[in-house]
């Protein structure tokens, strides 16, 4: 059989590769962090968004690659998930499988650990979460499921760490001992014409390791990937035998095969589930808390939840919001110390601190400035993003692992459906509004991989705190009157969210799709969350965004810093460079430099857009924006440009280090430079028709 | 008596009949266990939100256009008279 020839490579050596299979929610991330204390790899899967993770296990002198496959629902291929996961278990570049099955939702899971059975018999069935089985008044019969999927099942928990030794221990035999057939489900009338299709593939080499049977009900379906590989393969005639029958088919029983070949599978899941389950219904109603989050009221509800959870992220970081509400009372002096003991405060102030004794030390003038302006800078700039991440993700684990996040999303679904997006949106979203950076690391909670670069591109054009900071500025600079400038507030933020809603709509199209997303998404019941998991998760992500975005962010600060030290040779005619842009609005000569000099400034952090006026013009940065004595037009033509114009550095970093493809990096920042500049040029052609 | 899902009162249960729509949602919702033969148990259905249902072993929330897509007949003795008006 074409599926085995791969296992016995690896057979012999000590160095076994066993690829995770299990639904969404399984508990997939638990036990892999449980079962592997050293995460030995992580890269995106080829073209796509999705995260894959390798991790190391050494049991008695042996080595045991764990690869964790997206979290799927079957082998069909619609999303791009299950793509990976399946294109993945077709190459045959694993010795046996580790297939996940929820002991809570055994009736559902064991549906995709049957399909993966059907594709290999080297594999042990590990059930999840089985601490919460017996509470939960399920009965599993382990001996039952074992001899009727013929191979080892171990009830697992990475709660209280049962099992786990069992699992690795029945790996082990698994990998060591010989082939094992892939198990057969019975397809009732589908049956002979699978048998005649598997017939016909015996004289074609499959460029894929896949059993017969799986090939030739594949072919049946129709799965056009399949059908191409085997076209290919010179089984043109297969595939057009595939065709007839499949008319045949539907013409004799009015339903498409997929349909019944889905239906039959579940049978056997049924059956199987009658000879071993037990579920004795402790509790079928759901709690309060669950029916409001449900509610018509539960949109409110669920904002109720996850605004002060992410306030406080903010507050606890960098005092925003609510230094801006002190400093809107007349309080600046508290607000200051505030923001200089939160932690962002406190990392910014130490680095400061070490800048200056570097600034005061007798080294030349060029090597300090790079010290301090540039790599000091650019080791801060990383490291004060790392409180923020880490708490803005332990929260969003929080919400996700305690059950909330779904019953969130699928309450807000109905408001972002309207944007092309899922509920699920809400978290970066809400997460932009503080800081672009975790929010574009929060775009991985989206349902698919189309909504996740949907939400990559469009997140960026959400003004964060540092953009806040500027629009209030130039607001009280140039429209004083409280009326005009709240107005000129709510535009602000209004357009950028109009330009976040046209992008994501776009992107949607760029990808083919027309419709909105569907809701479909399975609520758990609401619990209290493992704190082990959440601080794994979190770290996990803080860990690699250092890493990953680290790297590039440090990299285009050291850049920023050649470009703008004022000792360099650049600083000079870097404004000049944006002055023709510049001059489309009406700014020119110096004031254009200064300007477009802080535009690149501002690359860094948006804050130093300010910054590098004030320090130019030896000015405290309101007073600075008043000298530039801009007209009403050119005041608001600017402040859309230093809102929306580029995500900073640090969102660029990060969005690498999500994508993992310098391609989207480039192009979403591009995108957002070329929407931005397109925006600034219109507000300043209305502004100016109407006067301002 | 078939109806769809989104017509279904909270509260009640009912056998799944045939699911309707596009190849891809289709698939989506027969491979979430909303196969023909599947029982489900109708937990909230209010509009606009969505319908949540259970169904093996699994609590989901379909958006309503989905759940239109899913026909399903009441099981016996369900509350079909009070739904009648
Ligand atoms: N009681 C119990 N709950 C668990 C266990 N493992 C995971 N869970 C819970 O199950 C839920 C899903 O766990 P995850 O590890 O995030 O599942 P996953 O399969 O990675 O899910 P996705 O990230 O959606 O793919 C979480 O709420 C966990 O707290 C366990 O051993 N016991």
């Amino acid at each position: 059989m074409a599926c085995e020839r791969a296992h016995f490579k690896g057979a012999g050596s000590r160095h076994y590769r066993v690829a995770v299979v299990g639904n969404p929610n399984v508990g997939k991330s638990t036990l892999f962090t449980a079962l592997t204390k050293e995460i030995a790899h992580i890269a995106n899967w080829p073209g796509t968004t999705v995260e894959r993770k390798e991790g190391l296990i050494r049991v008695s002198g042996k080595e045991i690659v764990l690869i964790d496959l997206p979290g799927i629902y079957s082998l069909s291929g619609i999303s791009a998930e299950e793509r990976v996961a399946r294109d993945f278990l077709l190459t045959g570049q694993w010795d046996a499988l580790l297939i996940l099955v929820d002991s809570l939702a055994i009736e559902r899971t064991l549906y995709l650990a049957v399909h993966a059975l059907e594709l290999t018999g080297r594999a042990v069935v590990a059930l999840t979460k089985w601490d919460a089985a017996h509470k939960q008044g399920v009965h599993v019969s382990i001996s039952k499921l074992e001899s009727e999927l013929g191979i080892p099942v171990v009830p697992v928990s990475a709660v209280t760490r049962e099992g786990i030794g069992e699992l690795i221990a029945k790996l082990l035999q698994v990998l060591e001992g010989g082939t094992k057939r892939p198990l057969k489900v019975e397809y009732g009338y589908l049956e002979k014409y699978i048998s005649e299709l598997e017939k016909e593939l015996a004289n074609v080499s499959l460029p894929f390791k896949a059993p017969p049977r799986w090939v030739a009900l594949k072919l049946l379906e129709g799965d056009e990937h399949i059908s191409m590989l085997v076209r290919s393969a010179g089984g043109e005639g297969v595939v057009r035998r595939a065709g007839e029958l499949r008319s045949l088919i539907v013409q004799f029983t009015g339903r498409e095969v997929d349909e019944l070949e889905i239906q039959y599978r579940f049978n056997f899941v049924d059956e199987l589930c009658k000879a071993a389950v037990v579920r004795k219904r402790v509790r079928e109603e759901i709690g309060v808390f669950e029916r409001v989050l449900l509610s018509r009221a539960g949109a409110a509800a669920s904002l109720l939840i996850l605004l002060p959870l992410y306030l406080a992220v903010f507050t606890f970081n960098t005092g925003f919001p609510l230094t801006l509400i002190l400093r809107v009372v007349g309080a600046a002096e508290v607000a200051e110390l505030l923001e200089s003991s939160t932690l962002s405060g406190l990392i910014s102030g130490a680095f400061d601190g070490v800048a200056a004794l570097v600034r005061e030390s007798s080294l030349p003038t060029v090597v300090k400035s790079a010290i301090a302006d540039g790599v000091l800078q650019g080791v801060g700039l990383v490291l004060t993003f790392l409180p923020l991440i880490f708490t803005a993700l332990l929260i969003l684990s929080l919400l996700e692992d305690s059950g909330i996040g779904p019953y969130a999303a699928a309450s807000l679904h109905r408001f972002f459906q309207r944007l092309g997006l899922s509920g699920r949106a809400v978290y970066p979203l809400l997460i932009s509004l503080g800081c672009n950076v975790p929010a574009v690391m929060a775009s991985r909670t989206a349902p698919d991989e189309v909504e996740r670069r949907q939400l990559v591109f469009s997140v960026p054009f959400i003004p964060c705190q540092a953009r806040l900071v500027i629009i209030v500025a130039f607001v009280s600079v140039y429209f004083p009157s409280p009326f005009v400038a709240v107005t000129a507030l709510l535009v602000t933020y209004a357009a950028a969210f109009a330009l976040f809603a046209f992008t994501s709509t776009i992107i949607r199209r760029f990808y083919g799709i027309r419709e909105p997303p569907e809701l479909l998404i399975e609520l758990p019941p609401i619990h209290f969350p493992s704190l082990r998991v959440l601080w794994w998760i979190a770290w996990d992500y803080t860990k690699h965004y250092l890493k990953r975005a680290g790297v590039v962010i440090f990299g285009l600060s050291l850049i920023i810093w050649a470009l703008t030290s004022e000792l360099g040779v650049f600083a000079a005619a870097i404004g000049d460079v944006l002055s023709p842009l510049l001059a489309l609005i009406g700014i020119t000569g110096e004031k254009a430099t200064l300007i477009g000099f802080s535009l690149v400034a501002g690359l860094a952090a948006k804050e130093a857009v300010l910054l590098s006026i004030s320090a130019t013009m030896g000015a405290d940065p309101i007073d600075a924006l008043r000298s530039l004595q801009l007209t009403g037009a050119q005041a608001l033509s600017l402040l859309a440009l230093y809102t929306t114009y580029m995500p900073c550095i640090a969102t660029v970093g990060t969005i690498y280090k999500e994508t993992g493809s310098l391609k989207y990096t480039v192009s979403a920042t591009a995108w957002s430079l070329s929407l931005s500049l397109v925006t600034s040029y219109i507000v300043y052609i209305l502004a100016s028709g109407l006067n301002l | 008596m078939i109806r769809s899902l989104a017509d279904v009162p909270a509260g009640s249960r009912a056998v799944v009949v045939e699911v309707a729509g596009g190849r891809g949602a289709k698939r989506r919702l027969l491979e979430m266990g909303l196969s023909p033969g599947s029982r489900v148990e109708v937990i909230v259905n209010g509009f606009p939100g969505p319908v949540v249902v259970k169904v093996r072993g699994v609590m989901a929330a379909l958006g309503r256009g989905l759940a239109a897509k899913v026909l399903v007949k009441l099981e016996e003795g369900e509350r079909e008279a009070q739904h009648g008006v």
